[in-house]
């Protein structure tokens, strides 16, 4: 079970599972500028580790998942040039997006702005019955800007999507679930169990079998259904061909 | 037909006829001090094909209060808006190809997009009309207010957005519905952009001062002063 030293994220490998909190409890683990650098560390980490077969994301203390960004640290980019350069030099958000393992998001308390938006990067948002969301970028005058315009949209349509963004409202661990923008919804003294079953599960099926169905989801995502049925088809004979190369080896091997 | 209500940073439109209409998004399009946009429909509203493309041509937020029969070109008009808020008993109904016409002004793309794929297929083909509790579940509104509301839960919601940076609005509007337009890839780029532009803006500014001094942003009583 080794473990690595963050100041703000906590991160440990169970097996296949590889553990990540935001670790700020103080203030609600809100993303700040080394929680973006400590992340890219360890999604770096967890990219190139071939025995991590799913992520499970969480956030520590009572309080909740993630206040969203530190504001405090807000106002400080020396240029716009500088802040452009720096957003997709350590694409923290582009890095969780685009990994090939299963990742789940537990989620409890506050979830509020880039906390929302770290869930929606996630494959599987699972939820504490008192969990609370919102995205008050534009009561600041800001936008969402880790992907929430685009991920909320896609994930509870856009008339609702526009409302939580340009209202800012709050909503509720149950709503959330009718809406689509968390998948299950338990009692906060069950989310880690609850959690820690699906991430199980996730880490005994077929790594390989998990990473084409999420390139096929992202398929339908991004491609049109003509094309988006081919990838289909390909992404299932090459796991086809993958299986028999397997048995023939197996075979061989015991001859 | 006031353009003009108490609140000046929210302008109200209740559609009577083309002209007015189309004299109030101008003053929406061009009037800096606007932050956001109520429209009132309700079976009485005057309709035509072209009126949702302008009002979907605003670039500030739009909140839409319906009420009674929302149909047809009046449903067209609705989905222009970007936050849709019904009275209790308000019905929606996509019956334009019943009498063998096709919906000209964004009816075929904005419901699928809005309502989803399949309540829209069902809707433009069969014509059924559907309950505002219906529209809830599907997402066409997202909030009902009793019956009689009068625009007051719209106006609630445009008192709200209208508090709020007013180019952040903005952006935010652009970036989810032109984002709807593009790949994941390209829109996140876009939405990337957009708040990086947004540095330049002066209430985005305020807002981060105004959290670090924990007190809420003064962006309204900063157009008082001006």
């Amino acid at each position: 079970m080794p473990t690595h030293p963050f100041e703000t994220v906590l991160y440990q490998k169970c097996g296949p599972v590889a553990h990540v909190v935001l670790n700020r409890p103080n203030v609600i683990n809100a993303f700040n500028v080394q929680m973006r650098d400590d992340l890219s560390e360890v999604l770096a980490a967890i990219r190139w580790d071939s025995d991590v077969r799913v992520l499970l994301l969480r956030g520590a203390g009572e309080r909740g998942f993630c206040a969203g960004a530190d504001l405090t640290e807000f106002g400080t980019a020396p240029s716009q040039m500088a802040a452009r350069q720096a957003r997709w030099e350590r694409d923290i958000f582009g890095d969780l997006r685009d990994l090939k393992i299963p990742t789940v998001a537990a989620m409890h308390g506050h979830v509020v702005g880039s906390g929302v938006e770290l869930a929606l990067l996630c494959d599987i948002r699972i939820a504490a019955n008192n969990a609370v969301f919102s995205m008050p970028e534009t009561y600041y005058g800001l936008i969402a800007a880790a992907g929430g315009t685009q991920l909320l949209r896609m994930a509870i349509g856009q008339g609702r999507a526009l409302d939580m963004l340009l209202t800012g409202k709050s909503i509720g661990a149950s709503e959330a679930h009718d809406i689509g923008l968390v998948q299950r919804v338990v009692l906060p003294t069950e989310l880690e169990t609850e959690s820690e079953k699906i991430v199980r599960k996730l880490g005994s099926n077929d790594p390989r079998l998990l990473a084409a169905t999420k390139t096929a989801l992202a398929a339908a995502r991004d491609l049109s259904l003509l094309d988006g049925l081919a990838r289909e088809r390909r992404l299932s004979i090459m796991l086809d061909r993958i299986s028999e190369a397997i048995e023939h080896t197996s075979e061989h091997g015991t001859h | 037909m006031n353009p003009s209500s108490s609140d000046n940073r929210i302008l109200t439109i209740t559609v009577s006829d083309l002209v007015t209409f189309k004299s109030l998004c101008e003053i929406a399009k061009t009037d800096p001090t606007i932050r956001c946009v109520a429209i009132l429909l309700s079976e009485e509203s005057y309709v035509e094909p072209g009126m949702a493309s302008l009002l979907g041509s605003l670039k500030i937020p739009v909140v839409a209060g319906l009420s009674g029969r929302i149909d047809n070109g009046i449903l067209e008009l609705a989905l222009a808006a970007d936050v849709r808020v019904s009275e209790l008993g308000t019905t929606f109904a996509m019956k334009l190809a019943q009498n063998g016409r096709l919906p000209s002004d964004g009816g075929t793309q904005r419901l699928p997009r809005i309502a989803g794929h399949g309540l829209a297929t069902d809707m433009l083909l069969t014509g059924r009309r559907i309950s505002a509790e219906e529209a809830l579940r599907a997402g066409l509104v997202t909030l009902l207010v009793p019956v009689n509301d009068n625009g007051q839960g719209a106006a609630r919601i445009a008192e709200e957005i209208a508090e709020h940076g007013q180019a952040a609005g903005k952006f935010t509007k652009e970036a989810v519905i032109e984002g709807a337009n593009m790949s994941l890839d390209q829109s996140l780029h876009l939405e990337a952009d957009l708040a990086i532009l947004l540095h330049t803006d002066p209430e985005r500014a305020e807002g981060i001062e105004a959290f670090k001094e924990n007190r809420p942003p003064a962006f309204w009583s900063r157009d008082r002063e001006t």
